[in-house]
């Protein structure tokens, strides 16, 4: 079963994607916005896919406030966890938004919120799961 | 000629003869008598020199000094140790000296002259090595006056070449440099102009991009949780349950956003009108307790409350103040972690407003940063990653409702980590505390005196000012929100103005507070010279504005309250101020007129004869307050004026100031003329120079003595 990383600090909607992935998707479920637990996890290499949210304003990694972004990019720099898929969910979602997240945090993907078809999610998830 | 010739027995002269051929000539001639013992004058002997190349040369060196007289820039020439040889007549403008004053002195004596990186030394020695300088200078007049100057001084030769001396022309480029500095100063202010609109430009771009995604995070729950429901992705009816109650809390955190943001949009288009009604304080503090002390006990704050004392009234919207104080303490609550919230409210009667204060000991915010945070889109963490929420709309909102209710709003922070305080004002009610006012808006009170008219929404304080006012000669009227204070200025034109600055005002009002008003005022050429008075609670709020603003005139700013009597010396000195002191200057020297000019105030006008029959004549047709008489004039002098005016009793009341270089009288009827029976008194015209001021004073003093 993929083990997917949600980073989310919105606690309703860290709760809609626990039991949208798990309970539609099948998937076993990590949601969390604790830095170091989110680089621990990383580092295990048990992490199959990762869910991100940019604003994270309660995250930290070595005492250092990151968003989601930052956090991505720490994820893709790194060789022994850059395959690692990452697809951002963020509620920014400006004309250009997209373009300029992944640009700048390397991610595979970009959703924005409201997710409003979950089948979609699930879909582009297992996509990235195959390709890896 | 032929006089001369007999009794000196010579004669010499120019004549302009006549050659054969009809031309004319100039001829110097010179014709003596011959005589011999025996016979007396036998012949005569002429001899004639053609003189007319001569007199050509003359003409021209007398065309050209006309030149050098005559042209606008100031000429100077010197020997070569600095002093001056001849000074035009430009030059006599420009600096005020006569060309006798001035001549065989140093010119540093006489102009002492600024040049940019250089010092005179330098410039005489550059002078010397390389026969000219060219360069712009400061130089300064007889009164002291900056001139900018464009000056080119070049070395003067004779003949041989050898140095004579020094000649300079010096323009006055006063004016371009004072164009050339308020093209700066524009240039500069169109600059901050414009950044100050791509800031709000790019606020309003934030703002957007903020708004869009606080309204998507609770749309995300709503559409989630519903999704889930119609997928019956739940595990059982109470699970379900939750979901509903999930997606309703989202829709209702939706729909304070979308408030918010209503809310602001009303204030910005005007459209946001308040139901104003008397609100007793303690009362509405308790309503505002009762509604959020849950949410501090929540977090453990210490929640305090300090209510005024005994019954205390303010003038608002109900519903809008609660909304301004959860707001305020909302903020409070979400920004302190630990310590405690303090709201309280306290009774300024003098000043006519209640302050409510709300403080806590939380986060604190940076102190460059506090200055924007009313503006609407602001957050002191602008970032996308914005740790607390919010739209931040809830201070702009709030600073617009207060400021709609007639009182002002400030937060204070001593920086991060320090807690923050934030203060507002509502003007009292005074119609609860029972009184009654026989004051109505737009009546002139009063029969005679300058009309002032007072723009405030304290309806005790303008009784008071209607009764002091008209008891001491005003005239008074008075209007409770700035834009009837408009359409009273129009139809009233009042001579002063008292304003207040913080005025309660319709939504729709285009001139909200006093400062809009003082601004419309300043704006109208036909009232921009109405002196206007600031008076109010919020003096510091006031300068501020005005130093943020691009206006450059200065009303009063007085502090509420007032100290009745300094008010009415402010007053009374615009009485003084709207009767002009006509003065009939008689004096040879245009200098004097010119230096008047510049020392006395604009309420002094200056009429000017150059002689004693210009005077007599201009006193016989015109009204002045005061004659300013020179004694040693050409034609008719001084005393002779003195004699029509006192003896022939032309005018035997128009006060005279003598200002003469000579005043000690020479004979026994000039002192008797010059005496103080006649009225007179005399000013010696050294001591012009040195103390204008008190000439402003024996003018002040002649004029009063005239009028007992």
């Amino acid at each position: 079963m993929p083990h997917i990383l949600v980073v989310e600090d919105d606690v309703m909607t860290a709760q809609l994607f626990e039991i949208i992935l798990k309970r539609k998707g099948g998937f076993e479920v990590t949601v969390t916005d604790d830095g170091e637990k989110i680089m621990e996890l990383i580092k295990s290499g048990g992490v199959d896919l990762v869910i991100m949210d940019v604003s994270l304003p309660g995250t930290f990694v070595d005492g250092v406030q990151v968003d989601g972004l930052k956090l991505t990019r720490m994820i893709k720099e790194n060789e022994t966890t850059a395959r690692i898929p990452v697809i951002l969910a963020t509620a920014h979602a400006m004309r250009g938004d997209a373009e300029r997240f992944l640009e700048e945090s390397k991610a595979d993907d970009y959703i924005a919120k409201p997710i409003s078809d979950h089948n979609f999610l699930i879909q582009k998830i297992k996509e990235h799961l195959k390709s890896e | 000629m032929w006089e001369s010739i007999l009794t000196k027995g010579y004669w010499s002269g120019e004549i302009i003869n006549k050659k054969k051929n009809g031309e004319f000539y100039f001829a110097f001639l010179s014709i003596a008598s011959v005589k011999d013992e025996l016979h007396g004058v036998t012949y005569y002997l002429g001899i004639q020199s053609d003189i007319t190349e001569k007199k050509k040369i003359e003409e021209q060196i007398r065309y050209q000094a006309n030149l050098l007289e005559n042209v606008n820039d100031a000429i100077i020439a010197a020997d070569l140790n600095y002093r001056i040889t001849s000074w035009n007549k430009a030059a006599e403008r420009m600096y005020g000296y006569k060309s006798e004053e001035v001549i065989g002195k140093e010119i540093s004596e006489v102009v002492p002259v600024e040049f940019p990186n250089i010092s005179r030394d330098e410039v005489r020695k550059m002078i010397l090595e390389k026969g000219f300088w060219k360069g712009e200078a400061i130089h300064y007049n007889r009164f002291g006056e900056k001139i900018y100057v464009s000056s080119s001084i070049t070395i003067v030769r004779d003949s041989q070449g050898n140095p004579i001396g020094t000649v300079g022309i010096n323009r006055d480029i006063t004016e371009q440099k004072k164009a050339e500095e308020k093209l700066k100063l524009y240039a500069e202010q169109l600059e901050i102009a414009n950044a100050q609109l791509q800031e709000l430009n790019k606020l309003k771009s934030e703002f957007l991009a903020n708004t869009s995604h606080e309204l998507r995070t609770p749309l995300n729950s709503i559409i989630g949780f519903l999704n889930l429901i119609k997928e019956g992705l739940y595990e059982n009816q109470e699970e379900m349950l939750k979901f509903v109650d999930n997606a309703l809390m989202s829709a209702k955190h939706l729909l304070n956003i979308i408030n918010d943001i209503l809310d602001i949009a009303k204030i910005e288009a005007g459209k946001l009108e308040l139901n104003i009604e008397d609100i007793e304080v303690s009362e509405l503090l308790y309503e505002v307790w009762t509604l959020s002390h849950v949410q501090a006990e929540q977090k453990k704050l210490e929640y305090k409350f300090i209510y005024p004392e005994g019954k205390v009234f303010v003038k608002g919207d109900r519903n809008r103040l609660k909304q301004i104080l959860l707001n305020l303490i909302g903020n409070s609550i979400k920004f302190t972690h630990k310590g405690g919230i303090t709201v309280k409210a306290e009774v300024f009667e003098e000043k006519g407003f209640c302050q409510f204060t709300v403080s806590d000991t939380g986060i604190g915010i940076a102190k460059e940063k506090q200055a924007k945070l009313f503006q609407k889109f602001v957050q002191a963490d602008g970032t996308t990653t914005r740790k607390y929420g919010g739209t931040g709309l809830g201070l702009a909102i709030t600073k617009g409702l207060v400021e709609l209710m007639g009182g002002i709003i400030d937060l204070y922070s001593e920086g991060e980590g320090k807690g923050t305080t934030v203060i507002f004002t509502i003007p009292l009610s005074r119609i609860s505390y029972g009184e009654k006012f026989e004051i109505e808006q737009g009546k002139i009170y009063g029969d005679s005196g300058l009309l002032i008219l007072a723009v405030d929404d304290d309806a005790r304080f303008a009784n008071f000012l209607k009764t002091f006012l008209v008891k001491n000669s005003f005239r008074f009227a008075w209007a409770d929100n700035a834009e009837d204070g408009w359409n009273y200025i129009l139809k009233l034109k009042p001579d002063v103005l008292i304003i207040d600055y913080a005025i309660p005002y319709k939504a729709s009002a285009l001139i909200k507070n006093g400062f809009d008003l003082v601004l419309k005022v300043y704006d109208t050429p036909e009232f921009q010279d109405t002196p206007v008075i600031i008076l109010t609670g919020h003096p510091q709020k006031v300068r501020e504005l005005l130093k943020l603003s691009f206006i450059n005139f200065q009303p009063n700013v007085l502090e509420k309250p007032i100290e009745p009597n300094y008010l009415l010396n402010l007053l009374r000195q615009y009485v003084k101020e709207k009767d002009e002191v006509n003065i009939l200057l008689a004096d040879d020297d245009v200098n004097i007129e010119l230096y008047l000019r510049k020392i006395l105030p604009d309420i002094y006008k200056i009429d000017y004869a150059k002689n004693g029959r210009e005077a007599i004549e201009k006193i016989k047709v015109n009204n002045y307050d005061i004659l300013l008489l020179d004694l040693m004039m050409p034609e008719v002098n001084g005393y002779d004026v003195i004699r029509e005016l006192r003896l022939n009793k032309l005018a035997p009341e128009l006060p005279i100031l003598v200002i003469t270089n000579f005043p000690d009288p020479a004979t026994d009827e000039e002192r008797d003329l010059l005496s103080k029976s006649m009225g007179i008194i005399v000013l010696d015209k050294s001591e012009l120079n040195l103390d204008p001021a008190k000439l402003i004073d024996l003018i002040n003093k002649q004029i009063k003595t005239k009028q007992k």
